[in-house]
């Protein structure tokens, strides 16, 4: 008797966990994950923040902008390297996720660049950010601020 | 008997071939003479490579506009300081401009100023007029180019972003790719530290 009851407990549990990942992975939900900003190194100088987008929807969204009051202008770059070692940063005008994939914006790739800081940015601070998806629509998002 | 002893030796050389030190940076072939070089410190000084002699130096360069590749370098050359010379002067960080239109000596010092600021003895910062940077890159194999991007960030530098390896005897000992990690950095330099006659 106390067996069953624990096999249907676990049973409960693993098909509200199937439910909860079939209704996260319908529409265009965008997640996003490990945000974090470089501390700035001078005001007139761009800072640079970075974040994983989760897309558990079932086609292609494209970020398209990121708003925030920690700099003037934000634009979204993105960093390559040639076959000869040359790193080069150039803006884009969006950043592609993958139907039911990841894009990591991370140093060396893609990044939100942060250019005219209104404030100084020190280990530990937080920033709010708002992203706005081509089809997920506007995402709040809060980033922490890491010497790493 | 005798079996046993082969058994055991032929133990000891296995894991003698893997204690062997496995080098994430590319070792210049020979080893030579690092090429000097003529700047201006962050102090506004007049400043060589060769006045660092006696001490391991990590060379990289780049530019404080950078806010990507730049500061990614820079806290990993913080992390090596961090792990094995923290309070010492025997690994010194020199950081030399590829963009001297922006970084005046005062740029520089307060730029390499975020990423020392813990040590007590601070990094260098390099800067010059474009025929010194021109002529301290070159032979490092540092290439770089002025972009024109439609940033509001204003124009911005593609450069290579290696990290060089130069020993106390002023040899030129290793080469390090970007992308590798700073614990990697940190595990081929303190191997040479401590076996500085292995080449």
């Amino acid at each position: 008797m106390k067996r069953l009851a624990i096999i249907s407990v676990v049973l409960m549990l693993v098909v509200s966990m199937a439910a909860c990942g079939t209704s996260s992975s319908s529409g265009n939900s965008i997640t996003v994950s490990d945000a974090w900003a470089r501390p700035s190194t001078m005001m007139d100088h761009a800072g640079a923040a970075y974040m994983v987008l989760q897309n558990n929807g079932t086609t292609e969204d494209k970020l398209l902008a990121v708003e925030s009051d920690v700099a003037q202008t934000i634009e979204l770059h993105q960093t390559t390297a040639d076959s000869g070692g040359m790193m080069s940063m150039s803006p884009v005008s969006n950043i592609p996720v993958p139907a039911n994939g990841k894009t990591e914006l991370k140093p060396g790739g893609f990044h939100v660049m942060l250019i005219n800081l209104t404030r100084e940015l020190k280990a530990g601070d937080k920033i709010q950010f708002t992203l706005n998806f081509e089809k997920a629509g506007k995402v709040p998002v809060t980033a922490e601020v890491k010497d790493q | 008997m005798k079996h046993m002893r082969w058994i055991a030796l032929i133990m000891i050389g296995l894991l003698l071939a893997a204690c062997a030190h496995q080098f994430s940076g590319v070792a210049p072939n020979p080893i030579g003479p690092a090429p000097d070089f003529a700047l201006t410190d962050e102090n506004g000084q007049p400043f060589k490579l060769s006045d660092l002699r006696g001490k391991w130096i990590l060379l990289a360069y780049g530019y404080t506009h950078c806010p990507d590749v730049c500061p990614l370098t820079l806290s990993h050359l913080r992390d090596v300081k961090q792990a094995i010379d923290p309070t010492g002067d025997k690994v010194q960080v020199a950081f030399v401009t590829i963009d001297p239109d922006r970084d005046t000596p005062d740029v520089m010092r307060q730029y390499v100023g975020h990423f020392d600021q813990q040590f007590e003895y601070k990094f260098k910062g390099l800067s010059g007029t474009p025929a010194q940077i021109a002529a301290a890159a070159q032979p490092y194999n540092v290439k770089y180019e002025k972009k024109a991007d439609n940033s509001a960030n204003g124009y911005s530098m593609a450069h290579t972003a290696e990290v060089y390896l130069i020993d106390p005897q002023f040899n030129w000992r290793m080469t390090f790719p970007f992308g590798i990690e700073a614990q990697e950095i940190a595990s081929d330099v303190q191997y040479l530290m401590q076996n500085s006659e292995a080449k």
